[in-house]
């Protein structure tokens, strides 16, 4: 339990008890004492940007939920400026597998108008709004143009134009039939077989990439105080890269990307430090203030 | 790694290719 005080069903971060070092958040130098309140904290070197995902826990995403955390810099790089780095959380499925923006409808929602089979070279889309259109889309980066399909057949990606794993096709044309459909060219390959039938009517969205995480602290240049950050109350999923969760979340990790406002300074001195790691659900309107975390 | 930014629909993204394959990707709006 990292904090030993507020309301019940907390939904710590696990390893991150400060109090007693059982900390295991790997990513700098356990301190006893010093930081916010004369709470522990972990001190940290430079960063150089690079990704930190802490431990798991699980989450209802039907509840409310709150995230904390404090930051200080201590000292400043060679170059004059203060660290500071995006921080929030990391969504991940009832399979702890990570949650990507690509893996989210929302974007170009539609279905299939013809039935699509493995093998198919072409598949056929009721609408092409939110799509890029015309003989060559290219000019987009692939990531920008994926194919998520949502079969409803299948137990966890059955849910229209919500969560899928089936995005690893992506398009290179699309133009309108004489039918009035809209023909989609398959970029890299043809159609796999997902195991799951592909009948007209199937939804279908855009997988777009975006902010990999969910940087719901924002990124702040840290202050040389102890400054708290907390998200808004949030619940429900939707596709975003901030609060709430997102589709089909079912368990979430602490993320921080370390000094990424300062990444591309040399050398990475600036020294940092970080207290009150906290990710608690609101329980019958109980929040959690400053007297608290 | 390979970092460098990329537009789409309005938005602007730095995008940094990890030696894993990976995408970490942040809207430049936030630096």
């Amino acid at each position: 339990m990292g904090i030993i005080t507020g309301p019940d069903r907390l939904g710590l971060w696990p390893n991150a008890d400060l109090k007693n070092n059982v900390d295991n958040f790997t990513m700098g130098t356990w301190v006893p004492n010093g930081g916010p309140g004369g709470a522990s904290y972990v001190k940290i070197t430079g960063g150089s940007g690079s990704g930190y995902l802490g431990p798991s826990i699980e989450v209802d995403t039907t509840k409310s939920y709150r995230q904390v955390i404090y930051a200080k810099t201590f000292s400043p790089g060679s170059s004059g400026n203060n660290p500071g780095g995006h921080i929030g959380f990391a969504c991940y499925d009832k399979n702890n597998n990570f949650i990507d923006l690509r893996n989210c409808g929302d974007i170009g929602n539609t279905t299939l108008s013809r039935a699509a089979s493995t093998g198919d070279t072409s598949i056929y889309l009721t609408s092409a709004d939110g799509w890029y259109q015309g003989s060559d889309v290219t000019n987009h980066t692939y990531y920008f143009r994926q194919i998520l399909f949502f079969p409803a057949s299948h137990p966890d990606y059955g849910v229209a134009h919500k969560y899928t794993r089936f995005n690893g096709m992506r398009y290179s044309a699309l133009t309108q039939t004489a039918s009035g459909d809209w023909e989609m060219v398959l970029e890299n390959g043809t159609l796999p077989d997902y195991g799951y039938s592909l009948p007209a009517g199937t939804p279908v969205s855009r997988g777009a990439a975006g902010g990999t995480y969910n940087y719901a602290l924002g990124a702040p240049t840290y202050p040389t105080t102890w400054t708290r950050y907390q998200t808004g109350v949030f619940t429900g999923e939707n596709r975003n890269s901030g609060t709430p969760f997102r589709y089909s979340t079912k368990y979430v990790r602490f993320l921080i990307l370390r000094n990424y406002n300062r990444r591309t300074e040399s050398p990475q001195d600036h020294v940092w430090g970080l207290s009150r790691f906290f990710f608690g659900q609101v329980v019958d309107g109980r929040d959690y203030g400053t007297d608290r975390v | 790694m390979n970092e460098y930014e990329v537009e789409n629909e309005g938005t602007i993204f730095i995008v940094t290719e990890l030696d894993n394959g990976e995408l970490l990707i942040v809207e430049k709006e936030n630096i």
